[in-house]
């Protein structure tokens, strides 16, 4: 019969659908059960922070402390992850713990979806805590985020390229800066796709530096009223500052951003003079190229002022727990042991990311990279710590801002007035 | 959809491969009228399954998507779990928003243009295929399957990827060919190569669903037709002018309905390509309405977002459905 | 028919022109696919460089190697393919049950189902991601695999049912008529002689049920936790720490394509001489 195998895949289906229904209806069932000692707690993390051995090692004392429950790991990819922590959140079995990007932590804080975590403050050894990402973690004196890491940014580049353009040490200020990209320019720029600074135009984590040392800002606070402030004198000085380089120095491009145009691309090819980019980048640089392996090294972005760095964007991660979750005293007995001096110690040297306490910083006192990194931290910022802030990040008004300036579409005067406007619509709206 | 099989004498006129929604007996054999009995009670039981999931599933959706664009539904209500109604202020925020109606103006458009090549490619492919030997025939036909069957999020990415600012190889083609040196051309700084490259991912996955249809339509068209106008003197053009199209227009109709419905309603394509960008130039309703949702958290203006857009769907697609139902009346 | 069909017309078949043009819009449709492919079996070095290769001078699997070895992947397959293949036996027989009423008998209702089913198409899945997600959270049915498949269902069926309709009124009633009074019973008739019939419509409609299931997106990410999502979940979010990997991502996209053109082409290779036998021989 020729349907034979019609009817054949309708019953395999039909028992497949029925064996589906069998495994997935445990989960809400399994959910309800008496609270009092589940059999596993879950905890979001985001994907590339922690180092496996970090992890295991975390997992292995929790369960020595509580050995009925086994901590489930959940790696969360980057993209579309406020969607998910939305949906999750929302719903009626959110995870246990959970890793929130720095500027997103306000937003999921005021909608009432993490537990007020304000009284653990000095259990988890608080007073020590990086500024920055404390300051992410709190909203409105509580704090609702616990600091994970931090991250900034500062200028790698090749020694082995230094060297043939004649440069013999980085430079102490912008003009220094600028003259350096110039010699690099001049030594390489014969190929048309070099670029002594690679800088694709969505980039605004890289182009925050340049409006702080000026003394510019995002948004200034007055009470309860958030304005944008881009479009402010100093502001508008940094941006110019930027635009002149990009325009003049960088290939990359101008629509681009840093994830799909990964500026360690083109420096492990040589396409690049220099990069502003994160620490954990330079392994994947010698990665790639094992040939470059003690040739990359990095410099603190110069600020105008000659011996002064420029402010730098402090990103990371905080650590929360859900206010939903079914078990939240042993969320946070696995979050203490994370966010504690002995995990923070194996992060940063397994990880190479800056730990969240202010008394490890100088666990990389001895790396040559990573310690550059370490001390531009100590001149670092962050993003207005407002729930609203999310959707400025979500509403591309920073990127939409930097193309419009490098591409020439707009002036800097008024890309920057359009941004604060719509800065300032989005954080008070 | 069996493309090789129409043009066999035998199933020309016992079956029709009938073209979605084209009245039986019509455009082919016996005029036939469907006998249609007095069922009594059994086509409601034949009914209930597909009521039952498409009220269920789908109008009591529906009906929530409504009650919540009376309501204000930011992340804080949605997770704490609140109802606060704010009566039409969603609706007072979209309509008096600026960019909602340039939106709206470039998604229509957007459409128009996405419908008209389709259909126009469509055609002429439905056209050559009755033209050809059945083994070139069999090489369109699979060529077709194969960008139809692809995801469309897959086939959103690989048009990301030959258009590639730096790696594409459309650009290292034409750089090759032509004395034109697009090594580094962009195709998304700026909004109409951008839309290009989107329209162009839109149609050449409409073209097949089209191409197919309208090439079953025609099988069932018998070549005595097109004899008689040949012997009258109609040349190629005539003959589908005046035998062709009002033959197939039922077919023609729905077409067009379903791709502009489908059009007006892009959005994997979008989100993967260009997501809005550059500077939200090529952003369309479906994705805007979605940026109020999971973007910004506003679900309730969201809800009333979706809502307008259905209204402007319908709206829009009015007219030919309308005429599409008309045609019908006798199958219906 | 074929002795009616005069020599003008058969040397129109088969023209130089016409085979060029179909070997160009054979070209245009199945490039695409092609560099997909081939990205995918690329070495990387010959992906992200100025030097494009039309065709790979090495292969290699480790992109797809990459992609399996990424994690759920083997949960995220197995998921799609449980929810597209019930989805599709699902809708496709619910369908035809709908159809068969519609173009058989005369009922009340009739018109304004018909109406009802055209214009539900109108409204964009993604609107209805909200609603739905508030609907399933407080029945606590979030996260439930099986309420996927119905949801999947509803968005299919307005379609399914409108096609299968056109289908089912292009059969001759007679044929069962003639079946019963050789003494088959109806039920009988049906199954033996309308139903495979119905082949391409079934085919048809089942495979456009299996290809919206297959490729559906926004729901899996929303209505359902990590090990209860869909391929489609898996490479959308497939952005390694270091950026956009085009080798994988093609690779991913390969994967996910894989089944759908298989599905196609299996089954209407089988249908069509199903159909061509049964033509024939009835």
């Amino acid at each position: 019969m020729k349907h034979r195998h019609l009817i054949a895949a309708g019953i395999a289906a039909a028992l497949l659908g029925v064996s589906a229904c069998g495994n997935s209806s445990d989960t809400p069932a399994g959910n309800n059960q008496a609270a009092s000692q589940p059999k596993e707690i879950t905890i979001w993390l985001m994907n590339g922070s922690a180092p496996d051995s970090v992890v295991q090692a975390v997992n292995k004392e929790f369960i020595a402390k509580h050995p009925g429950t086994t901590p489930k790991i959940e790696i969360q990819q980057w993209d579309g992850i406020q969607e998910k922590t939305t949906t999750a959140l929302a719903g009626n079995t959110p995870p246990d713990v959970l890793e929130i990007g720095s500027t997103l932590v306000s937003k999921f804080a005021d909608s009432g979806g993490l537990a007020d975590l304000t009284g653990k403050k000095s259990d988890l050894g608080g007073d020590s805590w990086l500024k920055g990402l404390t300051e992410a973690g709190t909203l409105d004196g509580k704090i609702y985020g616990v600091p994970y890491y931090g991250g900034v940014r500062a200028v790698i580049y090749r020694t082995d390229m230094f060297t043939k353009a004649g440069i013999s040490s980085p430079p102490t200020d912008l003009a220094g800066f600028t003259a350096m990209l110039d010699k690099l320019q001049k030594k390489f720029g014969t190929d048309p796709k070099f670029s002594a600074l690679y800088f694709p135009g969505q980039y605004w984590y890289a182009a925050l530096p340049f409006v702080w040392d000026e003394g510019g800002e995002l948004a200034t606070q007055d009470g309860d009223k958030w304005t944008g402030a881009l479009d402010s004198p100093q502001a508008q000085a940094g941006l110019t500052t930027l635009k002149g380089l990009v325009n003049k120095y960088s290939k990359a491009p101008v629509n681009g951003n840093e994830n799909d145009n990964d500026p360690a691309t083109p420096m492990g090819e040589g396409k690049a003079g220099v990069i502003i980019d994160s620490g954990w980048k330079v392994g994947v640089i010698t990665k790639a190229h094992p040939e470059l392996k003690g040739k990359v090294a990095v410099f603190a972005l110069p600020g105008k002022n000659p011996g002064t760095t420029a402010p730098v964007f402090l990103g990371g991660s905080n650590l929360a727990i859900s206010e939903g979750s079914k078990a939240p005293d042993l969320a946070y007995d696995w979050l203490k042991i994370m966010s504690g001096t002995t995990a923070q110690t194996q992060l940063a040297t397994d990880g190479g990311v800056i730990p969240n306490s202010t008394n490890l910083l100088n666990l990389h006192a001895k790396d040559p990279i990573l310690s550059v990194f370490d001390a531009a931290a100590k001149n670092s910022r962050s993003t207005p710590a407002t729930p609203k802030w999310a959707n400025v990040e979500s509403g591309t008004i920073l990127q939409d801002m930097l193309v419009a300036i490098f591409s020439g579409k707009s002036t800097v005067a008024a890309a920057t007035k359009t941004a604060s406007e719509a800065i300032t619509k989005t954080l008070n709206g | 959809m069996d493309v090789l099989d129409a043009g066999r004498p035998d199933v020309d006129t016992a079956l029709a491969p009938t073209p979605v929604g084209a009245p039986a007996g019509a455009p082919t054999g016996p005029a036939r009228r469907p006998r249609r009995r007095a069922g009594g009670l059994l086509p409601y039981w034949l009914l209930l399954p597909s009521l039952v999931v498409l009220v269920g599933l789908l109008a009591y959706p529906l009906f929530s998507l409504v009650t919540t664009s009376f309501r204000q539904l930011d992340l804080r209500q949605l997770i704490r779990r609140q109802t606060v109604w704010v009566g039409t202020a969603n609706y007072r925020t979209i309509l008096r928003d600026h960019e909602f109606w340039v939106i709206t103006f470039r998604t229509i458009a957007f459409a128009l243009v996405c419908v008209a090549a389709t259909l126009l490619a469509g055609t002429l492919v439905a056209l050559l295929m009755r033209r050809l030997e059945r083994g070139m025939r069999l090489l369109v036909s699979i060529g077709m399957l194969l960008a139809w069957a692809t995801p469309t999020v897959s086939a959103a990415t690989v048009f990301k990827w030959l258009f590639d600012e730096q790696y594409g190889v459309v650009n290292w083609l034409v750089t090759k060919l032509t004395p034109v040196d697009w090594s580094a051309h962009s195709w998304f700084d700026s909004k109409w190569p951008a839309f290009f490259v989107l329209g162009l991912c839109v149609v050449w996955q409409a073209i097949p669903f089209v191409a197919l249809t309208l090439y079953a339509g025609l099988t069932s068209i018998p070549d005595d037709i097109y004899e008689a106008a040949t012997i009258d003197g109609a040349g190629a053009w005539r003959q589908f002018w005046t035998v062709t199209r009002p033959l197939l227009k039922p077919i023609f109709l729905i077409l067009i309905s379903l791709s502009l419905i489908w059009d007006l309603k892009v959005f994997s394509q979008l989100y993967v390509i260009t997501r809005g960008g550059p500077s939200r130039s090529t952003l369309l309703l479906n994705l805007y309405t979605y940026n109020l949702g999971f973007g910004v958290s506003r679900f309730g203006v969201a809800a009333a977002a979706g809502v307008i857009m259905v209204v402007i769907t319908f709206l829009a697609t009015a007219f030919y459905v309308r005429t599409m139902l008309r045609v019908q009346e006798e199958a219906l | 028919m074929t002795a009616l069909v005069p020599r003008r017309r058969r040397r129109k078949r088969g023209s130089v022109a016409a085979n060029i043009a179909a070997v160009l819009v054979f070209g245009f449709f199945a490039f695409p696919v092609y560099w997909m492919a081939s990205t995918a079996f690329k070495p990387a070095a010959q992906i992200r460089t100025f030097d494009v290769k039309l065709f790979p001078t090495a292969l290699t699997l480790e992109h797809f190697r990459d992609a399996f070895n990424t994690a759920n992947f083997w949960t995220f397959l197995r998921n799609s393919l449980i929810v597209s293949l019930s989805t599709t036996v699902l809708a496709v027989l619910v369908a035809l049950l709908a159809a068969t009423a519609l173009a058989r008998f005369r009922f009340r209702g009739r018109r304004a189902y018909l109406i009802m089913i055209l214009v539900v198409q109108m409204v964009p899945l993604e609107a209805l991601v909200i609603p739905m997600y508030l609907v399933l959270r407080d029945a606590d049915l979030l996260n439930v695999l099986p309420v996927l498949i119905g949801t999947y269902m509803a968005f299919v069926l307005p379609f399914t049912i409108w096609t299968l309709r056109g289908f089912v009124a292009a059969l001759p009633v007679d044929l069962e008529e003639a079946a019963m009074t050789d003494g088959a019973t109806r039920l009988g008739a049906f199954w033996r002689i309308t139903f495979p019939l119905m082949a391409p419509g079934l085919v048809a409609t089942g495979v456009f049920a299996f290809i919206q299931a297959w490729n559906e997106f926004i729901l899996a990410l929303t209505l359902m936790e990590q090990k209860n999502q869909t391929l489609p979940v898996w490479l959308g979010t497939f952005k390694t720490a270091q950026g956009v990997d085009w080798g994988g991502l093609m690779a991913g996209s390969t994967i996910l394509a894989i089944p759908v053109v298989a599905f196609f082409l299996v089954v209407q290779g089988r249908m069509t001489s199903g159909l061509a036998a049964g033509a024939v021989k009835g």
